[in-house]
């Protein structure tokens, strides 16, 4: 038992990895986030009950983490690891600049957005979860997850469509300004 | 007309209606323009947002992270069992070995623990016992007391024939070199691998009661010492890995297991000659 924990963690971890970076937006803070959850877990895993999702658990404590902690207000402003997924995208350099505008763009509308919103764009876009299981693992009604979650797709697709094309030095430009 | 709420138009988007509500949905927007103009944000955010959040990450987990999983304090409703600690490893090399890699990513002949060494960068031993060296090479703390061989490297301990020494081995793939009988009794075999990213690596693993391969000692070999270890004056124990021919030799009982006598034993599933 305990040690099936363990392991289900394991496989769960890029997972956790990708919505945490949805939430902070930095590779650096995004393991921090998984790293503290982890450790979380652990302590309190006589609190999770077998047989339930232990994913839907976990997000649970990654989001709650992510509040308490003030992190969203300390990346805010920041335009976040642009180098650093540039460098994980290879070495198409068109293809880079591309994606480093679209994931700009993109960081900075989820930064905008309410928290409860960026959770949900975590969950459903970035991670796949239903909108019924998204509601399970916040404990949500299903009618506020979807409308929260409209609301916050048509703001990160207008500032994706607002994106200049790749030309301009907008990234550079914009970078150090955190 | 009915107006169709923004949600009704993600939920299309995401595939997420019903199938008779969907094909009613889908003829609306057809048939108008500004339903198509409001859809696109979903569709957009529904294809975008997973590849830009995926690429970033495809690295592996990294170390201290993994170590926090496997052995941060965890608090228990129920009593401990320390009996399949053991398969607890094995387990989570083979998640760890999944985890460690990016998708498309494939180790043809894979060896989940040769890569987690090689990932989490540990270049001196893995080996585990109490004599071995201190060593705090990273992917060590990781395995603690047991490691166990899994997927297919098990199965190459367990079914494959020794090849000769330096034997031209691709990348990602193991083959075992010497098969000898430990002074405990349990048979053992060295084996040498190269790892997905080109590296070699040599060790000597034992078969267990359970009949899982605890490897005891793994270390990584410069490129050269294996490429030229081919010579027919190559010993048992490999000339090239002083240590680890040491601690061949301390383990076993001195002799090898000559071909013929190492094909009955696979043959027979690894369990002793009744003469001995």
């Amino acid at each position: 038992m305990t040690e099936n924990v363990r392991s289900q963690m394991i496989e769960f971890l890029p997972r956790l990895r990708r919505f945490a970076y949805a939430l902070t937006r930095n590779l650096d803070s995004a393991d921090d986030l998984v790293q503290d959850t982890c450790e979380r877990a652990l302590a309190r895993a006589d609190q999770w009950q077998p047989g339930t999702r232990l994913d839907s658990w976990m997000y649970r404590i990654a989001q709650n983490l992510w509040f308490d902690q003030g992190r969203a207000a300390k990346v805010r402003g920041e335009v976040s690891d642009l180098d650093a997924i540039a460098e994980l995208q290879g070495s198409d350099g068109r293809q880079v600049t591309e994606n480093r505008l679209t994931l700009a763009s993109v960081f900075q509308s989820l930064g905008r957005l309410p928290q409860d919103q960026q959770v949900l764009v975590a969950l459903v876009c970035v991670d796949g979860l239903s909108y019924k299981e998204a509601a399970d693992t916040l404990d949500l009604p299903i009618g506020t997850v979807m409308s929260r979650l409209a609301r916050a797709r048509q703001a990160i697709a207008a500032a994706m469509t607002d994106t200049p094309k790749p030309t301009q030095h907008i990234v550079s430009g914009e970078r150090r300004n955190g | 007309m009915d107006s169709i709420s923004d949600e009704v138009l993600m939920a299309f988007a995401d595939g997420a209606l019903p199938r008779a509500e969907h094909d009613k949905i889908a003829a609306r927007i057809a048939a108008e323009p500004h339903l198509q103009a409001r859809l696109q944000p979903f569709e957009m955010t529904r294809t975008a947002l997973p590849e830009l959040f995926n690429d970033a990450f495809s690295g592996p987990i990294p170390e201290h992270i993994m170590k926090t999983v496997l052995h941060a304090p965890m608090a228990t409703a129920t009593r401990k069992s320390t009996k399949s600690a053991d398969g607890f490893i094995a387990r989570a090399l083979e998640a760890v070995s999944e985890t460690l890699f990016a998708p498309g990513l494939r180790l043809s002949h894979g060896l989940a623990m040769t890569a987690l060494i090689v990932s989490a960068g540990a270049a001196g031993w893995i080996a585990t016992h109490s004599n071995a060296p201190d060593t705090t090479a990273a992917g060590v703390a990781l395995l603690d007391s047991a490691m166990i061989a899994n997927g297919p490297f098990a199965a190459t301990l367990e079914k494959v024939h020794s090849v000769a020494f330096g034997s031209k081995l691709e990348n990602g793939q193991a083959a075992p070199v010497l098969t000898f009988l430990a002074k405990d009794g349990r048979f053992c075999r060295q084996y040498e691998m190269v790892s997905a990213t080109g590296k070699n690596f040599a060790g000597f693993a034992c078969r267990q009661s359970n009949g899982t391969w605890a490897v005891q000692m793994h270390t990584q070999v410069a490129n050269s010492a294996v490429e030229n270890s081919a010579g027919p004056h190559h010993s048992a124990g490999s000339g090239d890995v002083p240590a680890l021919e040491a601690a061949i030799d301390q383990a076993g009982d001195g002799g090898r297991l000559e071909a013929a006598d190492e094909t009955k034993v696979i043959a027979g599933g690894w369990t002793k000659p009744a003469a001995e």
